[in-house]
């Protein structure tokens, strides 16, 4: 062995001098980006065919020796459209790299074995990292809105720090339909929730939409993958970057919410008042028109008439007064550099971000550390970061429905309320008609509460390669997820909000919640080309997972005044008569589950055109406990003609790239099955127990009569036959570039889900007659179409103008419900034939003119003034939008750079919560809620009327009035950037600045059209920002 | 470099050998499963959870409205479809009012979870390998007590070959078939013997079961399925009970307002925040003047079956002044309702509260008397005429025996007496089905002509499994006619 090593190596020694010996000319340039004209390092620059090459350096140039004969130039980097240039005679070649919207990430080249990105043939799309770096949200997928065809992404809160709900190609699954994508960094899956990664740290991000491009992820890649690429050091660079980044967040404008203004509140309450109805506020118990006014003595009657005119002078704009501008402040230091051997990547970045309701703020210290090592045969590549963070929320929003909570207390507060007293503090206090507080009491509340949260995150992955011997190798890579996370809900003892708690002092509770993920893969790689045609590869794979939980949480009351945010000092609880036990205030749960994975992927490709690629493999789950259900076997298949590369498209220069894919695949669906939860106390945190659906569970009782011993009954049944979804997908597509200048690529695509979780009625022989339990019986599909064009509108000179435009459309049936046809669930209805999400209300249609009753329309389309005659129907369509898409424009001049980001959805309706209290047109709620100025004018109030409200005395609830479009076209952003002129001591330096969620258009009443669910209810909304930042590179 | 590779091989085989239970974690901190039911004491809490399961309202209720029992008070009639046969499988009262199906299998599915894991349990107290032996004889009590109610619901006469219900001997999510009534009594049997061995032969408890329970149980299965001789036995059996005499007529009242426990070896316990078995005659009232809604009081027919000296009348009927004095609640019988579970006063949080007495002495007379009959020991000494004047001596103050000279003859006056002695105790509809006789109302008690008879052996005898089980359960097969 040792000799033929060193025979190896006198050969290659042979060889490389021979070479040298050969070389005898030089080829030199500039490499620079066509998009801003700056300079590029790193880009390779190989002489195709042979093993000569060289790296740009920090200024873009390279420097390469050629044989006399020439050849040609290949100019390759990630992201960017790979060039090759034939040297000719030339000596200086200098290169304005485009770049690549439609290239695969390196990730997915280097992690399914296939090396080219062109032969790989699943539906995926790449987004670059510019997309997300400098964006002025902490989480990546905030980001992603609009951005690729078929990925809906919608944030369902505006707290700095939240994460938005992603939806690759529609619901997959009702009982997982709010699982997300997986999410691989670096080649490892993660656990979810992407803010504690540093969006800087990204280069790329790559969606995998279908079977194939997904076959590497199995059981858990059936809502889609997102492989994120964190940047590597570039050999021959060594360069440290500071960037910092200032901004502000604002409340976005409300839209057409008409609240009555003060003047008009009290005359509503007068008018009603008079009309018999009972009415608590001033408007109409100060009224002069009131039968009590004329008997009252003079003193009264001026004391009343005094309190009117002191109500009628306040009416504030409580959004003034609870919201605020955000300041948000990010810096980041980056070094990054390395030798052809040996690279490495290091970044800090500490990210602090106010949201603009009081008390709410989100601030994060990032570190990473990559690093990649050649040692011979063997690479070595580390990636790795630690996160901690502190997530300060808004009380209010935590609480919910709540007059707490400011996102509703806004809307519903009386605009008569007095918030401060005449000496300028808060008037907080119990809250009546004729004293209401609300807007005091909600701003005392956040005053005097802490709801935090803190997480601490590491996040590492080891990859060791080693090649046995040209094209074979084997890899091992480890992957470690560790999450702590902290919760604290802490409530001032000295205050009137804890004096209004259980024992009347304060309330503190904590919450500890550890997750932990560990996978190792273990894969042996194989390629090879044949004869200069026949092009193999072939990889076989072995995986493990495990994933571990553990926590606990406490809480208490009766807190010392003396102190706050603390449960030291806390007294104790006093026993209420004829108590025997006491309830326990802490409690602590722990779980895990494992998965095992065996699979094999080959792709043979002949003569660069045709190409199959085949996927097998076997995923095995504790979280399935019935033994013959535990592994499942999927495989996919793929075909791509690579026409472009045909004989007889040579001949014109129209049609530039022409590609065409169609691939099936079968993904299981570990993701949606249902789990059950330990909550732990204080409400922070779930531990989840996987197997809890699947096995009886037992509750206490007192049924029994004859005896003094408690009952045990069976309250579930499990399901023990559960077994997982699978996700069938289909997929054909093809990619056309036109003049070298547009690229079009279009995807149809249909998706099944065999073996769907749906709630089946349970035969009464298994003891749980009339109960109904999620059982894998039903089957819904998604089918759509995705459309990505990108070009370059003009390009002359110093100018140059690109487009970008995707939108998908996705169409969601439910197929076959097993032994039924529906079921409502929440407030949809589940019917075959229908889409998942569809809205089950009852059809509003107007007042009665006679009477004023509430009319609804059956569903044969006759009406009648009974809701449980009417019933509900479910016409209203899904909150689940069925167009989605985005566009923009981006321009440069020189080095200044503008660009522009819009996005949209359509063809979705959501309903409006807060829309439905506020024009209900009852005294309960009038005397509670703030209503709309359409009650002035659209309320019956007599016979005759013809209106749409109905009378004050008949409730309308819940209906198809709260429905509402949610439509809207969104400015989502707009950078401006430049690039200062060269400086001494600098490499670069780039001043920017960016507006985020510029403009909404909308025909919903709100803040907010977009949201993460079905239903509009005091959520944060998505926050106005603008920022400005300077990047300096040294 | 050959070391770097042996290493790395090293890891991924350290790795991949360590990963072989990842398909087999079990949770730990879940109480469920056969965790719940880990000890013994476990197990005796998961029994008494099964015995609250266990009602009779339902079977009083539908023998009364479906029999000639009762007749409608024309204060609240809403009961047409059940008490003039119109009902179908879909029909709202019956899948609201007599779903017996869920309530008997939840049962018996709550002991098989404790049969299948009762022998396993840890023992973790003194006594505890005794208490497994009656806890299973307790399961396998309850597991035929509740078969054979479904037979009864369900099924249509007996007959070896006929269809009855899935037995369910495991719990199981699995579609379930109808089996034969033979294979389904050789199981119902098969528990019955078995509990009997392992249950307490005493009645210290007699709200759990005992061999006595057993027995009347054995008695009226075999009474159903017509083994004659083993109904004698069975009922002699918990005749000869020490403690089962027969009520006298001087305590026989007193069973009905739970002052004694008297012929009871089983009953079930219920407590007025518990559904009240007055209740499905009349409904409680608004005070001690203001007498509730009176929903169904007797029939014509059985009032009239009694005699003046009869004790029964005055236990089981009332001529209330209050509402005789409004008219209520029939115009041809002022005031007359039934109160044979009246509870306490009108008004009272306990009135119409009355425990279930499950079994009495004076079925297992009746029972022993058509087993006699039927095997034609007629008359003289342990005969069906010395059971029916053994009970009757008991009934009417001036009673004088009968004398029985023929089968027939027998079988009519144990048909009678069961009538005026079981009312209201869930046996009527099930004796005509059993018997293949019609039901056969008065004039005046049947709101039309046409729902006076409902003909022998009517389909309608058996009720239809309901719409949900047939759609839940796709081996399930509907009852003829439905």
């Amino acid at each position: 062995m040792k000799k033929i090593l060193q025979n190896g190596i006198f050969l290659l020694v042979l060889t490389f001098s021979f070479e040298g010996f050969a070389q005898d000319r030089t080829v030199s340039g500039k490499v620079t980006s066509a998009e801003d004209g700056s300079e590029l390092p790193g880009v390779n620059v190989v002489l195709k065919g042979t093993a000569i090459g060289v790296s740009t350096d920090a200024q873009g140039r390279y420097s390469l020796s050629i044989p006399a004969s020439g050849g040609t130039l290949v100019f390759s980097f990630i992201g960017l459209k790979t060039e090759e240039i034939a040297v000719g005679n030339r000596s200086v070649i200098d290169l304005r790299m485009q770049s690549d919207a439609t290239q695969l990430s390196e990730v997915i080249v280097t992690e399914t074995g296939y090396s080219q990105e062109r032969k790989f043939i699943g539906s995926a799309a790449t987004l670059k990292g510019d997309i997300t770096e400098r964006a002025p949200m902490a989480s990546l997928d905030q980001s992603l809105q609009g951005r690729v065809a078929g990925v809906l992404v919608n944030s369902g809160s505006g707290q700095p720090g939240s994460s938005a709900t992603v939806r690759i190609r529609g619901v997959q699954s009702i009982s997982g339909a709010g699982a997300q994508p997986l999410y691989v960094i670096d080649g490892v899956p993660v656990l979810g929730d992407l803010s504690g990664i540093n969006v800087n740290d990204i280069v790329s991000q790559t969606i995998l939409k279908d079977g194939v491009a997904s076959a590497l992820y199995g059981a858990r890649g059936a809502n889609g993958v997102i492989v994120i690429t964190t940047r590597k050091g570039q050999a021959g660079t060594n360069s440290i970057d500071f960037r910092t980044q200032v901004g502000v967040s604002m409340q976005p404008p409300p839209q057409n919410f008409n609240m009555m203004n003060t003047a008009q509140t009290l005359e509503y309450e007068e008018r009603l008042g008079l009309a018999g109805f009972g009415i608590t506020g001033p408007g109409w118990q100060y009224s002069p028109l009131h039968p009590t006014y004329a008997a009252q003595t003079e003193a009264e009657k001026a004391r009343r008439d005094g309190l009117l005119a002191g109500f009628r002078d306040n009416n504030l704009n409580f959004a003034d007064i609870l919201f605020r501008n955000g300041v948000s402040k990010t810096n980041e230091l980056v070094a990054r550099g390395g030798t052809d051997k040996s690279r490495y990547f290091t970044s800090f970045n500490v990210f602090d971000q106010d949201g603009f309701a009081e008390g709410s703020n989100f601030t994060r210290y990032t570190g990473r550390i990559n690093v990649d090592q050649e040692l011979g045969k063997l690479t070595v590549n580390l990636s790795s970061t630690i996160t901690s963070s502190e997530t300060t929320s808004s009380v209010g929003d935590w609480l919910g429905n709540s007059p707490g909570n400011p996102f509703q207390i806004v809307w519903r507060a009386k605009p008569y309320e007095q918030v401060y007293k005449d000496d300028g503090t808060l008037d907080f206090g119990a809250s009546a008609a004729l004293t209401p507080r609300n807007i005091a009491n909600a701003i005392e509340r956040q005053q005097n509460t802490i709801f935090r949260q803190r997480d601490l995150r590491v996040l590492g992955a080891l990859a060791l390669k080693y090649e046995i011997i040209k094209g074979l190798s084997v890899r091992n890579s480890f992957g470690v997820d560790m999450n702590t996370s902290q919760g604290m809900y802490s409530i001032n003892p000295n205050s009137f909000v804890g004096s209004i708690q259980t024992q009347n002092s304060g309330y503190h509770t904590e919450a500890v919640l550890n997750r932990s993920q560990i996978i190792n893969t273990t894969s042996l790689n194989f390629s090879k080309i044949l004869r200069d045609k026949h092009e193999i590869e072939a990889g076989a794979f072995f995986e493990a997972i495990k994933v571990a939980n553990n926590g606990f949480g406490y809480q208490l009351f009766n807190l010392d005044k003396r102190l706050t945010q603390t449960g030291q000092g806390a007294g104790n609880i006093p026993t209420t008569t004829g108590q025997t036990n006491y309830p326990q205030n802490g409690n602590g749960a722990k779980s895990q589950y494992g998965i095992r994975s065996y699979f094999g992927t080959t792709r043979y490709t002949y003569a660069d055109k045709y190409t199959i690629n085949l996927n097998a493999r076997v995923d095995g789950t504790s979280r399935i406990l019935n033994e013959k259900n535990k592994e499942v076997f999927t495989w996919s298949v793929g075909l791509g003609w690579d026409a472009i590369n045909e004989q007889f498209m040579q001949s014109q220069n129209i049609v530039t790239d022409l590609k065409v894919r169609a691939t099936y695949g079968e993904v299981a669906n570990i993701g949606s099955i249902s789990n059950n939860n330990f909550g732990l106390v204080g409400g922070f945190f779930n531990v989840p127990n996987y197997l809890g659906p699947q096995l009886p569970t037992f509750g206490t009782s007192t049924a029994f009569a004859g005896s003094s011993i408690a009952g045990l009954v069976p309250t579930t049944p499990g399901n023990p036959e559960l077994k997982i979804e699978t996700v069938n997908k289909y997929n054909v597509g093809f990619d056309i570039g036109l003049f070298n200048r547009a690229n079009l690529v279009v995807d149809f695509y249909k998706n099944v889900t065999v073996d769907l979780f749906v709630s089946q009625p349970l035969s009464a022989t298994t003891g749980f007659g009339g109960t109904s339990l999620p059982i894998n019986a039903g089957q819904m599909s998604n089918k759509g179409v995705e459309v990505t064009l990108t070009g370059d509108i003009y390009r002359h000179g110093d100018w140059a103008i690109d487009a970008n435009w995707n939108h998908a459309i996705n169409i969601n049936n439910i197929d076959d419900l097993g032994a039924v046809n529906e079921y409502p669930l929440g407030t949809f209805l589940i019917r075959k034939g229908l889409p998942y999400g569809s809205h089950y209300t009852y059809d509003y249609v107007g007042a009665d003119p006679a009477t004023g009753q509430p009319i609804y329309r059956k569903e044969d389309g006759t009406t009648t003034f009974s809701q449980a005659d009417a019933g509900q129907v479910a016409k209203f369509g899904t909150f689940l939008p069925k167009h989605t898409g985005g566009f923009g424009v981006s321009g440069r001049y020189k080095k200044l750079q503008v660009s522009t980001f819009f996005t949209y959805q359509f063809d979705v309706v959501r309903s409006n919560n807060v829309w439905s209290w506020v024009t209900r047109g009852i005294p309960g709620y009038i005397n509670a809620v703030g209503q709309v100025t359409d009650l002035l004018t659209d309320q019956w109030l007599q016979p005759g009327d013809q209106k749409f409200y109905q009378s004050p005395a008949y409730d309308r609830g819940f209906t198809s009035t709260d429905l509402m479009d949610a439509k809207f076209l969104r400015f989502r952003e707009l950078t401006v950037s430049y690039t200062l002129p060269k400086m001494k001591y600098f490499k670069d330096i780039k001043v920017y600045g960016r507006a985020q969620n510029l403009r909404i258009w909308s025909p919903w009443k709100g803040l907010d059209p977009e949201d993460n669910n079905n239903i509009s209810l005091n959520e944060y909304p998505n926050p106005r920002m603008f920022v400005f930042g300077v990047d300096f590179s040294f | 470099m050959k070391k770097k590779f042996s290493f790395l091989l090293l890891i991924t085989a350290l790795w991949s050998s360590s990963c072989s239970d990842y398909l087999d974690f079990q949770e730990t901190d879940l109480i469920a499963g056969d965790v719940a039911l880990q000890t013994v004491q476990n197990n005796e809490s998961a029994i008494i959870g099964a015995y609250g399961g266990l009602s009779n309202l339902m079977s009083v209720l539908l023998n009364s409205v479906f029999s000639d029992e009762v007749k409608t008070a024309g204060e609240f009639y809403n009961a047409a479809t059940v008490h003039e046969w119109q009902y179908g499988p879909q029909d709202i009262s019956i899948r609201d009012t007599y779903t017996a199906i869920n309530p008997q299998y939840q049962m018996i599915d709550r002991v098989n979870r404790v049969l299948a894991r009762i022998d396993l349990a840890d023992s973790t107290r003194v006594g505890d390998n005794t208490l497994r032996a009656r806890l299973r004889g307790e399961a396998l009590f309850l597991r035929a007590y509740a078969h054979f109610e479904l037979f009864r619901f369900y099924c249509a006469k007996y007959a070896p070959s006929a269809v009855a219900m899935p037995y369910m001997e495991t719990p199981s999510m699995a579609p379930q078939a109808r089996i034969t009534m033979d294979t389904y009594f050789q199981k119902l049997n098969q528990d019955i013997t078995a509990a009997k061995a392992l249950l307490p032969n005493n009645l210290t408890d007699i709200n759990r079961a005992n061999v006595a329970a057993a027995n009347g149980l054995h008695a009226r299965i075999a009474l159903y399925t017509e083994d004659w001789a083993a109904a004698e036995t069975y009922a002699t059996n918990y005749i000869n009970t020490a403690g089962l005499g027969l009520a006298t007529t001087a305590n026989f009242a007193g069973i009905w307002t739970d002052a004694n426990t008297v012929e009871q070896a089983f009953r079930t316990v219920r407590t007025p925040s518990m559904a009240r078995i007055g209740s499905l005659y009349r409904a409680t009232s608004a005070s001690a003047s203001n007498i509730g809604t009176v929903t169904w009081t007797v029939s014509n027919k059985l009032y009239d079956a009694y005699s003046a000296t009869d004790i029964r009348r005055a236990a089981y009927f009332l001529t209330e002044p209050l509402l005789a004095a409004n008219n209520r609640p029939n115009a041809d019988r002022p005031g007359l309702i039934i109160r044979k579970y009246a509870g306490g006063a009108y008004g009272s949080g306990t009135e119409n509260s009355a425990n279930g007495k499950l079994m009495r002495t004076s079925e297992m007379y009746l029972i022993r008397a058509e087993a006699r009959a039927e095997q034609n020991k007629i008359t003289g000494a342990n005969s069906a005429e010395s059971d029916l004047n053994a009970l009757r001596a008991n009934r009417i103050t001036d009673h004088v025996d009968i004398v029985l000279s023929s089968r027939d003859q027998a079988i009519d006056e144990i048909m009678l007496e069961r009538f005026k002695e079981l009312a209201f105790e869930g046996h009527r509809f099930w004796d005509l089905k059993r018997k293949g006789m019609a039901v056969s109302r008065l004039a005046a008690d049947a709101p039309s002509a046409a729902s006076a008879t409902l003909p022998a052996n009517d389909f309608r005898f058996a009720l239809p499994i309901p719409l949900t089980e047939m759609q839940a359960n796709s081996l399930m097969t509907q009852n003829q006619g439905y």
